[in-house]
């Protein structure tokens, strides 16, 4: 048996040693890795900044594919894949880049074209086949050739004459260069079109809108999915699609012009896609406040499963200073499982990480979010020199932090009990913004402020004049008579609430 | 000095200058007091992202008697990509392609966007980064706070050796 292993072993470390002295080429051996992890990006029309479709361009830029995939900064892909398998991971085996470096040292040798895998057949145009509904930005907004990174958003408004569920959103920039990713909200209460354009320019800036819900968001690299099995998001009718865009200025005065395609489904899904948002409200409720200085902040916030859940999918939130963040699960049992470990954060790259098969976290799994972050000048990414302290907000400059987990009920029986539970999560905001509006004297200007929300001047708060994230636990508290509405006594109760809230926190 | 005869005057410095002077000193005074090679590519994010930047240096710094070239370091390359490129981007520097790296050879230059900085008497006085904007491949700063070419041209200029005479330019490789 022994002798056996020893042969196996000899005759196997002769193959690897036969296998390393072989010439490395271009069509057999690099070919393959490039065709299958960079040309869906560098090909004509797509994102990435110079086409690698064959030897002559792979060539001219070996040097550079040597350095960027040996440190990893391509193909990009954050979130750690030795701790969570997630579906298409862009990443090289440790091999494939010794392969390339190899190829590199050797002088580039071309090989034998007959060696070389087929071209990939890609798609052209949209990558999920002809949208069910197109949209395309009325004006084009001008991003300068400079300057800093710039969050614009953009109203599209639907006019869905019924409620849809969406699989998938898929996005076509007119200026690639600079267009660096878009996330996809939704805003109900035609708040955003009321910011349109205000300052001139198509848009506005700041997350500054209601939102109510999201479409996911379009990252470059990431081939656009749908929504695995019957899985569908919410769409409202009357709701606007709000893109959320961050832009690069490429060194060149670019228009960008969006086209969105939106893909719907057939029919409602047999279970309700639930977040939970961990902290809730992209981070609020952790009330972030970081020093000028601040190397290692951290926040961090858990979350009880009340019932069995099965995962889908993760992704997370986060601005300049932010440095890392993972998401773990801590089952009945005891065991850990790691749903999402970025030990890199890079908010260049802020994609959906889908898990390779959905995971079951059985009822009292304790989900926790924990979120570093630098605010000094060691931090390359800081906005800001000398550093200054950093809050919660809705500016690129202000910081959020958050991990959102996205899955089903495993039982539907559970799904309603699941579904208050992620309502709660969201409530969690509450003592945090009960904590801000005192310190904002907010008890104070009450009068003023419910005088502000009354928009029709009846003196009472209409459920439509609440703002949207508030509306349901506002509601939920302060409505006795459950007209939607509240009234003189019921705004009372508010200001009594907001009383007992200030002494709790023991102002 | 003064009674001497305008030619014998020619002659005497003619005869010296070639001897004593310093060549610097023996070029016309229209020459540069000191040239900037800056290597960049037609297709590289990090080259391109610098071009407002080269191009206000190269407007500042013309009229102070620096001489600025582009280098595209790029066999592959024509002529008109370059200038369909230099429209692109708004940039007036004068170019040169460099198919043969006899200039990448001279400054020693490794990647785009790289400055080389060149004193009156040809030597290299500079060679790195033209700021802070990046930090590594897609780090970039949001606040540039070092500008490193500016101070070295202002440094030449004034006859000074820069404080900081190379830094390690961050971009896209130069292919041998």
């Amino acid at each position: 048996m022994n002798r056996l292993a020893l042969a196996c072993l000899l005759s196997s470390a002769s193959l690897l040693t036969a296998a390393d002295e072989s010439p490395v080429t271009f069509h057999r051996d690099i070919a393959p890795i490039i065709y299958a992890n960079c040309t869906g990006c560098h090909r004509p029309g797509e994102s990435g900044p110079f086409p690698l479709t064959n030897y002559a361009e792979v060539s001219r830029r070996a040097l550079t594919i040597e350095r960027v995939v040996s440190d990893r900064y391509m193909p990009p892909w954050h979130a750690n894949p030795e701790v969570t398998r997630f579906l298409d991971v862009r990443r090289l085996e440790p091999e494939e880049i010794t392969l390339i470096e190899r190829w590199v040292a050797a002088g580039k040798p071309e090989g034998d074209p007959d060696s070389a895998p087929p071209y990939p057949a890609f798609t052209e145009g949209w990558q999920l086949g002809e949208p069910d509904l197109v949209l395309t930005m009325k004006d084009a907004y001008e991003v300068p050739a400079e300057g800093r990174d710039i969050y614009r958003n953009f109203v599209l408004p639907l006019e869905l004459p019924e409620d849809k569920w969406v699989k998938a959103v898929e996005l076509r920039p007119s200026a690639r260069s600079v267009v660096h990713h878009s996330l996809f909200f939704l805003d109900g209460a035609g708040t955003a079109r009321k910011l349109d354009g205000k300052d001139g320019k198509p848009g506005f800036s700041g997350m500054t809108f209601r939102m109510d819900g999201g479409l996911g968001g379009y990252v470059p690299g990431v081939t656009p999915k749908k929504l695995p099995g019957d899985l569908a998001r919410p769409l409202p009718k009357g709701s606007d699609l709000i893109l959320s865009t961050h832009f690069h200025p490429s060194g060149k005065a670019e228009r960008e012009q969006t086209t969105v395609g939106i893909y719907f489904a057939d029919a409602p899904p047999s279970k309700k896609l639930e977040e939970l948002q961990l902290p809730p409200g992209f981070g609020r409720s952790a009330g972030i406040d970081i020093p000028p200085g601040e190397k290692n902040y951290r926040i961090e916030d858990s979350f009880t499963l009340p019932v069995d859940v099965e995962a889908h999918f993760v992704s997370g939130h986060a601005h300049y200073l932010c440095t890392t963040m993972r998401m773990s699960a801590t089952l009945p049992g005891g065991e850990e499982r790691i749903l999402l470990d970025i030990p890199d954060w890079d908010m260049d790259w802020q994609d959906t990480y889908y898990f390779a098969e959905p995971v079951v976290l059985p009822a009292g799994t304790v989900v926790r979010s924990v979120i570093t972050y630098d605010n000094s000048t060691e931090n390359p990414n800081n906005p800001t020199t000398p550093p200054v302290r950093v809050k919660w907000g809705r500016e690129s400059t202000d910081e959020m932090g958050s991990i959102t987990l996205s899955g089903v009920a495993l039982d539907e029986g559970d799904a309603a009990r699941l579904q208050l539970s992620t309502r709660s999560n969201r409530a969690r905001l509450f003592a945090q913004l009960g904590k801000e509006l005192r310190q904002g004297g907010v008890l104070e200007r009450l009068p003023a402020i419910v005088k502000n929300l009354d928009a029709n001047g009846d003196g009472l708060l209409q459920e439509s004049e609440l703002p949207q994230r508030l509306r349901g636990p506002l509601l939920q508290r302060l409505d006795e008579n459950g007209d939607k509405t509240l009234d003189s006594s019921e705004i009372e109760d508010l200001k009594t609430w907001l009383e007992t809230l200030k002494k709790q926190n023991g102002a | 000095m003064r009674g001497l005869p305008l030619p014998f005057l020619c002659a005497i410095l003619l005869l010296i200058g070639g001897y004593l002077v310093p060549p610097a000193l023996s070029t016309p005074p229209t020459s540069p007091k000191a040239s900037v090679d800056l290597f960049v590519a037609t297709d590289c994010p990090i080259a391109n992202a610098c071009a407002p930047e080269i191009e206000r240096l190269y407007q500042a710094y013309k009229t102070k008697g620096v001489d600025f070239r582009l280098v595209f370091p790029d066999r592959d390359l024509d002529e008109g990509e370059v200038r369909q490129h230099l429209a692109d981007f708004g940039l007036n520097v004068p170019f040169v392609i460099d198919r043969d790296h006899a200039f990448v050879k001279r400054g020693g230059a490794t990647v785009t966007p790289e400055a080389v900085v060149y004193n009156r008497l040809g030597a290299i006085a500079y060679r790195g980064k033209i700021d802070n904007r990046y930090t590594d491949f897609g780090d970039r700063r949001i606040t540039v706070s070092e500008f490193y070419l500016r101070d070295a041209l202002d440094a030449v200029l004034s006859g000074k050796t820069p404080a900081i005479e190379r830094t390690a330019a961050i971009g896209c490789l130069i292919e041998q």
